[in-house]
């Protein structure tokens, strides 16, 4: 092998530059640093995008996942209707979990969904079906029974009544399913507060803005939630099934593969189970 | 040397119609109220007026600032003029050294250099280098302003002036209090012993005007009006205007008839239509049997006691006038005079105290105003002049 | 504390403040000394972005810039630029917000310099650029210091438009602000506390070195009208 030595004798280099020049042109590259991605130096990440009744399971099963494979999980939450929006416009995730289904089959429908082998769009799987509760806060003494008559009676103390925006929430949307199936729609819509989603929505109840709503079993389950509030599961007939969706995106990277087939293990499926998702 | 030589017109809103010189170390004021486009004057032989419309000439010597007809038109900084400013426009963040030489080259060492102290002490300012505007006194920044005008234009080697320069003052001493624009008065005066150069002062003040400048040009809505020295416009005024604009007090309307051998008759007429009969010279500019106005020049009328007037001549007016009010100013009380036979008009003069006391008039006294036929000055009623 | 949306947020201002002061310096210079009488409309357009809702402006960002667009896809393809949920999306909506934050107070501490001052450097000699750097910058910087504190503090605290285009994406468009929206969705108070104080705390600062500042350019001021 040659040595490729560079014999450059020392020579004392006489400064071209003026000081004020060097310090712009340091000055610049700072810019230019900051400018640039802060992402550049990271390794590759994973990126989910999930319904906000979603929050406590997935962090639990996150936290497995990770442990186990040594990959690295970002989880965003959020209404459903949402983020599939901004998958739209090209909010880069890889794996998006819905609380309906309806959304991803609209995503699949517009390509952009994965590919599957044979061509077509990847539909994704159900891992759960999403289960509505009657929620108020812990102090409270109303009265909770399966058809809200204890509210209906003392409905003057109710001043105002949360649930999730049912326009791009599944679980507001089947809030408002729920209500009209009971003929207390026009009652509750004058008192009504829409949560951007469902998380937004249990919090003006656990805050005692609210004095009663409707959120996901899920969440009301989950202890940091639990302790707050006092809550009753409502019957599935109350509203439309919501099957709860997930699928992979485009482009999603092998490791995203490996996430989305570790959540429907049996081991995963009892701790949605656990956390009152019914599978 | 340059002689500076100034002639703009200019339409609305901003109206000029003025034309002055100012020979190398002669001072000339620019006088006019407030609003009359003085300092625009000024500013625009500066090369701070920027009005696109502006025609007309500034040069300097042989050197052409502004010519609108040839589309020369130097910006200040090529322009050698040295200006001080009505609130000395002293930068706030350099001492008073670094404002003086705020155009000097970078490499000079302005705190070693020999012309910048020889100016600073030749203006009363030695010491004073380091000090910031807002550590000096009114006077001193005064000084300091006008230390940085003359750097402009003064030769740094011998303190000479430079050719093709030229000194301009906006109101300088407006800001200052009494005693100090004394003291400046008698710098200045000194000042030109050895600065050779044309130096324009605009200024409001009559007074100072009298006291400071070589020639005065009267200045009202952008017009030069009258130019000339001092004595001569203040008490021969070309015109109505003019007359109101130096300020004097003794203006009246009659109507002039011309006699044999040089002289005429002014008739003083009156509100109510009645008149008094006056002897002025003929100067051979109005014709006969036309209106006029005239004003009296204070410094030729004498004001004697009845009884004691030795008989008059037919060169000198007489009038008898009742004393109506004195208002004392210390050295001098300003008296208002009736005379009889016109009770509509007012004479105002200024009388010594000492004088008054020695004719011992009170008010409703009778005193006799005696005026030379040279102390009436007769302008033409067109305000045109 | 999430020291990773602290960064991101630190990131988004001092970018933010550093690339808008030299345009934000030349516009406001114009500015203060134009006597335009298309003035007025600048000035409106400059202000708009104080009055429209956040959300308005990240809604029209991503109609225009979103995946979904011609030139949204155009840049994705040829300069592998993407423009929405991306750090570089949030600095260009961000320097849009700011413009007037930078702008404003540059503006009027050019606008309280005498005009006089100008006038006497430039029979004094000194050309237009060097009355600039040598008269006008000494004078005119605390309002160039409370432009880009105030650009600084309200990107800090930017909200809406980081929810609209940013997509909350952790160490790229996760602000603090969004992740203090985070903590409290997730039920976790205590956590959101910790962030928003240091936000407070912060824009306190960032507040108060403004205020300090106009009070050293007011007492230029006052020295010149004595």
């Amino acid at each position: 092998m040659q040595n490729m030595h560079n014999f450059m004798p020392h020579q004392k280099q006489t400064s071209k530059t003026s000081p004020g020049l060097r310090r712009r042109h340091g000055l610049g590259l700072l810019a230019l640093g900051l400018v640039v991605r802060p992402s550049w130096a990271k390794p590759p990440v994973l990126r989910v995008a999930a319904a906000s009744d979603l929050k406590f399971v997935l962090a639990q099963l996150l936290e497995t996942f990770q442990k186990e494979t040594g990959l690295k999980v970002e989880a965003s939450y959020g209404s459903s209707g949402n983020f599939a929006r901004q998958i739209r416009q090209g909010l880069p995730v890889h794996l998006f979990m819905s609380a309906d289904e309806s959304w991803v089959l609209q995503l699949a429908e517009a390509g952009l969904t994965r590919r599957l082998p044979d061509g077509m769009a990847d539909r994704g799987v159900v891992y759960g079906l999403g289960r509505i509760a009657l929620i108020v806060p812990a102090a409270s003494t109303l009265q909770l029974d399966s058809e809200l008559k204890g509210l209906q009676a003392e409905w003057s103390r109710v001043g105002k009544f949360a649930i999730a925006n049912p326009e791009h929430a599944p679980y507001g949307r089947a809030a408002q399913q729920a209500l009209e199936k009971l003929g207390l729609w026009n009652l509750a819509k004058t008192r009504l507060v829409l949560g951007e989603n469902i998380a937004q929505a249990t919090q003006f109840v656990t805050t005692g803005a609210a004095q009663a709503g409707i959120t996901a079993q899920a969440l009301a389950l989950a202890p940091e939630v639990a302790r707050q509030i006092r809550h009753i599961l409502l019957p599935e007939s109350l509203h439309q099934p919501m099957r709860q969706r997930m699928v992979l995106l485009k482009d999603a990277p092998p490791g995203a593969q490996r996430l989305y087939a570790y959540l429907q293990t049996p081991a995963a499926q009892a701790v949605f189970r656990r956390y009152g998702f019914a599978v | 040397m340059g002689r500076l030589q100034v002639q703009l017109q200019n339409q609305a809103p901003m109206p000029l119609a003025a034309e002055f010189e100012c020979a190398a170390g002669e001072l000339i004021a620019l006088v006019g109220p407030s609003g009359s486009g003085k300092t625009s004057l000024l500013r625009a032989v500066a090369g701070l007026l920027r009005v696109p419309q502006l025609q007309g000439t500034v040069q300097v010597g042989d050197q052409p600032w502004f010519d609108s007809a040839r589309g020369i038109c130097l910006t200040p900084q090529q322009r050698r003029v040295g200006l001080v400013f009505q609130h000395y426009a002293l930068f706030p963040h350099l001492t008073a050294l670094e404002n003086v030489a705020v155009a000097c080259p970078s490499s000079l060492d302005i705190r070693q250099d020999a012309s910048l102290r020889a100016l600073f002490e030749r203006l009363g300012l030695a010491g004073l280098e380091q000090r910031r505007p807002a550590q000096l006194s009114g006077g001193q920044q005064q000084r300091v302003a006008l230390a940085r005008a003359l750097r402009r234009i003064l030769r740094p080697q011998d303190g000479r002036v430079e050719p093709g320069g030229v000194l301009l003052l906006d109101e300088p001493f407006s800001a200052v209090d009494a005693p100090t624009r004394q003291t400046l008065y008698r710098e200045l005066a000194a000042l030109r012993q050895q600065v050779s150069t044309p130096m324009v002062l605009v200024t409001h003040d009559l007074s100072e005007a009298r006291r400071l400048a070589d020639r005065v040009v009267i200045v009202d809505a952008g017009a030069t009006l009258q130019s000339g020295p001092p004595e001569r416009v203040f008490s021969s005024p070309r015109n109505a205007r003019v007359a109101d604009l130096v300020g004097i007090q003794n203006h009246f309307r009659g109507r002039f008839r011309r006699l044999p051998d040089d002289r005429g008759v002014l008739r003083w007429e009156g509100q109510d239509g009645a008149g008094l009969d006056l002897q002025v010279i003929d100067k051979h500019r109005l014709d006969d049997g036309v209106a006029v106005t005239w004003v009296l020049a204070g410094e030729h009328v004498d004001v004697l006691l009845p009884a004691a007037a030795a008989p008059a001549d037919d060169t000198q007016n007489r009038l008898l006038c009742t004393l109506v009010e004195v208002l004392a100013l210390g050295e001098t009380s300003l008296c208002t005079l009736v005379p009889e036979g016109l009770a509509s008009e007012k004479l105002t003069l200024n009388l010594s105290t000492a004088q008054l006391r020695r004719l011992g008039s009170d008010v409703g006294g009778k005193l006799l105003v005696q005026i030379p036929r040279q102390g009436i000055h007769i302008m033409p009623q067109r305000t045109g002049g | 504390m999430d020291y990773q949306a602290a960064r991101v947020s630190l990131l988004l201002a001092a970018a933010t403040a550093l690339l808008l002061l030299p345009p934000g310096l030349w516009l406001a210079r114009w500015l203060a000394l134009s006597a335009w009488r298309g003035k007025p409309l600048v000035e409106a357009l400059l202000m708009l972005p104080l009055l429209l809702p956040p959300t308005v402006i990240g809604f029209y960002l991503l109609l225009a810039f979103g995946q979904g667009s011609a030139l949204g896809a155009w840049l994705a393809s040829a300069l592998n630029l993407r423009l929405v949920f991306s750090f570089e999306g949030l600095l260009l909506a961000s320097l849009l917000v700011n413009l007037p934050f930078m702008v404003q107070p540059i503006q009027r501490s050019f606008a309280a310099l005498p005009h006089s001052l100008r006038e006497a450097a430039w029979v004094s000699g000194l050309s237009v650029w060097q009355t600039f750097w040598r008269i006008e910058l000494p004078l005119a910087w605390p309002g160039l210091l409370a432009g880009v504190a105030l650009t600084v503090a309200h990107t800090l605290g930017e909200f809406g438009v980081v929810l609209m285009v940013g997509g909350s994406i952790p160490g790229e468009t996760r602000t603090l602000s969004v992740a203090i929206y985070d903590r409290v969705q997730a039920f976790d108070l205590g956590g959101a506390h910790g962030m928003a104080l240091a936000l407070v705390v912060f824009s306190l600062l960032a507040l108060a070195l403004v205020f300090a500042a106009d009070r050293r350019q007011a007492a230029a001021r006052t020295l010149q009208e004595r």
